[in-house]
């Protein structure tokens, strides 16, 4: 077998004439220095890819500052998409707010956040469930600035007044709370029943001006947002004896333990003194039982004289009780701390039945 | 004519059968090699069926790589104390003084540590409003913290709602950035899939896992407040807040959750917050009038000690302790009758 001639390649099958059957010197060195680069690009690369760099997937904390969620970055388009060259453009939404809302200084930082049943969580992770407990349907949230002053404004639709006033009363549990019709303001804060709506202001301080703007947008809610008719019983008691809706109870059955007390609103008004009422469905049934509640307050004293009230000293806690009726309901007082006191609350009772509306059926509305 | 040509291909094959000579047989070992050749060649088919077989498509999908959190509790100093609580006004000063009953500063932060603080800043609300860590109790503590040697100070939590603003609105922000810390804010690539052995709700769940990346030391710190679903939010609740995806489902098993919580994350020490206490209408609260001067800042290396603490002196709360502290003692992690554990009280400033 005859060798190949020493100057052609093993892979030079054309057999093309070499001009150059060596390399320089030089040209080797260039070349180890070419695959050392080589070799250290991929190295890097593979050890930058398990050791990445935390900055490169956190958020940005520059864009933390006071303004940040007024920073470009995180803001989320305001107005509505309309098509080039189509109908005019829509109008940035506020939900159900109303547009005066934004007003004397005070400015949304934000679109107005929206939740429903299915992602309330993402706003109020752990406290959803009481909200979901009283009929919840949507949140609407509206973040206003001033200054350094914020005022964070969430519009719960409950779906009813009953339940509007049943979260309101669960939120606001201060026996010393003095509520405006259903409005309560603290230090920073005001909580709103407006028809089936809910709305919490929470503020960021104790400060007058926030303070005035809570009352603004109650003003404003109040005058935007649909009514509903209140619940009789806490239109007489909370509405007119301006008693909180907090402290009114309802009682369905075996009210102040006597079995024939049925359908029973109460609410205490002054230390022990508790005002009652109850609706029948006539004048004569409204009659016997008023009749019969004489009758168990007659079991605990002696008959006292009063006009159109029958009142009777309690002798064993030294208090008086009365009942009288006004129509088909039946309006009474116990743990009055004297005669006098019996009949003004009971007066009172009827002069607020005078003026109410109240609507027919579901005695119980919350 | 092709057809042709074979026709005449056949005929020739029938009338010349080929001779089979047996010089032309295969030797024993072609044989040989020829049927391990073929053995090999089915074997290997085989075995590429059963590695490549995914009937159901999941094994095609990529691994994600589990992670364990590692265990940054420290032995106790000699003579340290479980429970550190100082009352007062001066947030620096009452640090000093319940960390110090619990063994110092100097014992749980070394030179070149790198410290994470965890505070609670789950809601956009004003700090004065209690619902989250006190900022001014943080940036006291990112201080002590650096001033003890520690190389960087990360403060990090996963607020579910928009991070940036809570982060902002809170004050935390500002009061970690001025105390010198560095703020991890969660993004989608921040998570890593955590397996906690012996949990029983997270054995295996999305964590926030980044800003854990090359950390020494873990301390939380959280508020005193209210919790609508579990009674009482502190430092073991604490940890809620690193963990991902929907876990809010968790809310419907809360106190096996939180007790998983002690369980997940066994940290360098924890601060209760009490500066303020949210008394009601928890966890979000709302109204200042809900929120009460507690004045009491509490460090611990129990934390479920801490929070049985917490929860009556702090919340004034009386009766049954939340179920969860009592899973958490059931379950080894901490001791909630916090009176049995050794502690040291005083009125600092």
């Amino acid at each position: 077998m005859t060798q190949p001639p020493r100057d052609e390649p093993v892979f030079n099958t054309f057999r093309r004439k070499i001009y150059r059957p060596f390399y320089k010197l030089r040209e080797f060195q260039i070349s180890l220095v070419c695959l050392a680069i080589l070799g250290g690009v991929l190295a890097w690369v593979v050890w930058r890819g398990r050791h990445p760099d935390p900055t490169l997937f956190a958020a940005d904390e520059r864009l933390l500052t006071r303004a940040g969620t007024n920073s470009p970055v995180y803001k989320r388009p305001v107005e509505l998409w309309s098509e080039p060259g189509g109908a005019t453009k829509l109008a940035p939404t506020l939900g159900p707010f109303p547009a005066e809302i934004i007003s004397e200084g005070w400015t949304a930082t934000a679109p107005v956040g929206e939740f429903d049943e299915s992602n309330l969580y993402v706003k109020i992770d752990g406290r959803e469930t009481f909200y979901k407990s009283f009929g919840f349907k949507r949140l609407y949230c509206l973040a206003l600035t001033a200054g350094n002053l914020s005022l964070d404004i969430e519009l719960f639709d409950l779906g009813t007044i009953g339940n509007a006033l049943g979260a309101l009363a669960a939120e606001v549990t201060k026996p010393d709370a003095e509520f405006d019709g259903f409005f309560y303001a603290s230090a920073n804060a005001g909580f709103l029943v407006q028809g089936r709506y809910y709305a919490r202001m929470i503020g960021s301080d104790d400060n007058e001006a926030i303070r005035k703007k809570i009352v603004a947008v109650k003003n404003l809610l109040v005058a935007k947002l649909p009514a509903e008719p209140v619940p009789w019983a806490y239109a007489l008691l909370a509405g007119g004896l301006k008693i909180s809706p907090v402290k009114v109870q309802y009682t369905p059955h075996d009210a102040f333990a006597f079995d024939f007390a049925t359908d029973v609103y109460s609410a205490k008004v002054n230390g022990d003194t508790e005002v009652f009422v109850s609706r029948r469905a006539s004048a004569a049934e409204a009659a016997t039982i008023a009749g019969k509640f004489a009758e168990a307050f007659g079991g605990f004293g002696k008959a006292l004289p009063a006009p159109g009230v029958k009142l009777f000293s309690n002798e064993y806690v030294n208090t008086v009780d009365g009942v009288t009726t006004q129509g088909e309901y039946v309006l009474g007082v116990r743990f009055a701390t004297n005669a006098g006191e019996a009949l003004r609350w009971v007066n009172q009772l009827r002069e607020v039945l005078k003026t109410i509306t109240v609507p027919a059926g579901n005695d119980h509305g919350g | 004519m092709a057809d042709d040509l074979k026709a005449q291909a056949r005929r020739h094959n029938a009338q010349t059968p080929r001779e089979r000579r047996p010089e032309d047989w295969p030797t024993r070992r072609d044989f040989l090699i020829r049927l391990g050749t073929t053995a090999a060649l089915a074997a290997g088919a085989g075995f590429l069926w059963r590695a490549l077989h995914d009937p159901t498509g999941e094994r095609g999908k990529p691994k994600v790589p589990t992670l364990r959190l590692k265990n940054y509790s420290l032995t106790p100093a000699p003579g340290a104390k479980t429970l550190g609580i100082a009352h007062g006004e001066n947030h620096d000063a009452m640090l000093r003084m319940a960390i110090g009953a619990i063994g110092g500063i100097e014992h749980f932060i070394q030179k070149g540590d790198v410290v994470l603080i965890k505070p609670n800043v789950a809601f956009d609300r004003s700090p004065k409003l209690g619902a989250t860590t006190n900022p001014e109790v943080l940036a006291a503590l990112i201080r002590l913290v650096r001033a003890a040697g520690a190389a960087e100070v990360r403060v990090a939590d996963n607020p579910i709602e928009s991070p940036e603003s809570c982060f902002a609105k809170t004050g935390i922000a500002d009061a970690a950035r001025s105390a010198g810390a560095k703020l991890y804010l969660p993004a989608p690539s921040s998570f890593e899939m955590l397996e906690v052995p012996g949990a029983k709700l997270i054995a295996r769940w999305p964590f926030f896992y980044a800003p854990f990346r090359g950390v020494d030391k873990v301390i939380g710190i959280a508020p005193v407040k209210d919790h609508n679903l579990c009674h009482a939010s502190m430092t073991t609740k604490n940890w809620y807040g690193l963990l991902g995806g929907r876990r809010n489902q968790f809310h419907q098993d809360i106190h096996n959750i939180v007790a998983d919580l002690a369980l997940m994350m066994k940290p360098t020490f924890v601060i209760l917050d009490g500066s303020r206490v949210l008394m009601k209408s928890g966890p979000t609260g709302g109204d200042l009038s809900d929120v009460a001067p507690g004045r009491t800042l509490v460090a611990a290396t129990d934390q479920i000690a801490a929070d049985a603490f917490g929860f009556s002196q702090l919340l004034g709360r009386s009766g049954d302790l939340p179920q969860y502290l009592i899973n958490a003692r059931d379950r080894g992690l901490g001791n909630p009758d916090w009176r049995s554990v050794a502690w040291q009280e005083e009125q600092v400033g």
